[in-house]
């Protein structure tokens, strides 16, 4: 189903298959999307764009294993953190999913495999009254090299 | 300056518990304590509170009993004019009450009691109790700017 949306996401996996497949499935449905394989590579992409995305989605996983630098690029700004939506690969344990709300991310949720799934996903999130209202589409910046 | 506290949970042993914590720590309470949704409820509308930390399971032999949840809304609706701020312990946590609890109620913390740590808990309390304190102060500055 195509939106028509000008809302920006940012993408953190670092597995390949599923970053395709929700690059592509987003991308389908009208989203913008930037896609990041380490928190590093996120680092430099928000670095570099400062509040250009609406909606970052981040690996439980991967945001884990660098939460010291998740912490300073994306916990440490407020407007910025309630971006957020942390997605958890398996059955989230509820410990995990405290860690992640406490330091200030708006949702914890199931990863999806499925294209439509995901859509609507995507589009409950955007779609919550709560969830950070869209901005102005602007064009993306180049990150920095590492 | 002494914060308003409320205590709500049905179970005596633990709400002792809860209160015993509070009226040692160094920061002032006035603690209010309901053991019910219905006292919970009048408490509510009778007495500008800070913070209110709410048991989920409030009939603890009944397992279908969620009134702390709908406490939770009844704060929700009041808290933008006093600040309130909510913090949920349970002993039947599960991850779709704790994504409503911190999505749509925003609550400070979501504690399981098999977590609960005395210190976290006064500290967490502290942390609501200042953040109310502050949205309170917002509110007054938007309404009769200086």
């Amino acid at each position: 189903m195509m939106t028509h949306s000008n809302e920006h996401i940012l993408i953190i996996d670092t597995r390949d298959d599923w970053l395709s497949l929700a690059e592509d499935a987003l991308s389908r449905a009208g989203y913008q999307v930037t896609t990041a394989r380490s928190i590093q590579e996120a680092k430099r992409i928000l670095d570099a764009n400062g509040d250009h995305f609406d909606l970052i989605l981040a690996d439980q996983k991967v945001a884990d294993a660098d939460i010291g630098v998740l912490h300073d690029v994306i916990w440490a700004e407020p407007d910025r953190r309630r971006r957020v939506v942390v997605v958890f690969p398996s059955e989230p344990k509820l410990i995990k999913m405290r860690t992640h709300f406490r330091l200030g991310a708006f949702d914890c949720v199931d990863k999806q495999y499925e294209r439509d799934k995901l859509v609507a996903l995507v589009q409950e999130i955007f779609g919550h009254p709560f969830s950070p209202q869209p901005r102005q589409s602007r064009p993306l910046a180049a990150a920095s090299p590492c | 300056m002494a914060y308003n506290v409320l205590i709500v949970e049905d179970t005596p042993d633990w709400r002792a518990k809860l209160v015993g914590y509070l009226v040692q720590d160094e920061e002032e309470y006035n603690i209010f304590e309901a053991g019910d949704y219905e006292t919970a409820l009048q408490i509510l509308d009778d007495q500008p509170l800070d913070v209110a930390v709410i048991d989920i399971r409030l009939v603890d032999w009944d397992e279908t009993n969620e009134q702390g949840m709908l406490l939770l809304k009844e704060l929700d609706r009041i808290a933008d004019v006093n600040g309130t701020q909510a913090i949920v312990i349970t002993g039947y946590g599960d991850k779709q009450k704790m994504r409503t609890a911190f999505r749509d109620y925003r609550v400070i913390d979501f504690i399981e009691k098999h977590w609960f740590k005395p210190v976290e808990f006064k500290e967490t309390v502290r942390k609501a109790a200042e953040e109310a304190y502050r949205a309170r102060e917002e509110v007054i500055d938007t309404k009769y700017p200086r």
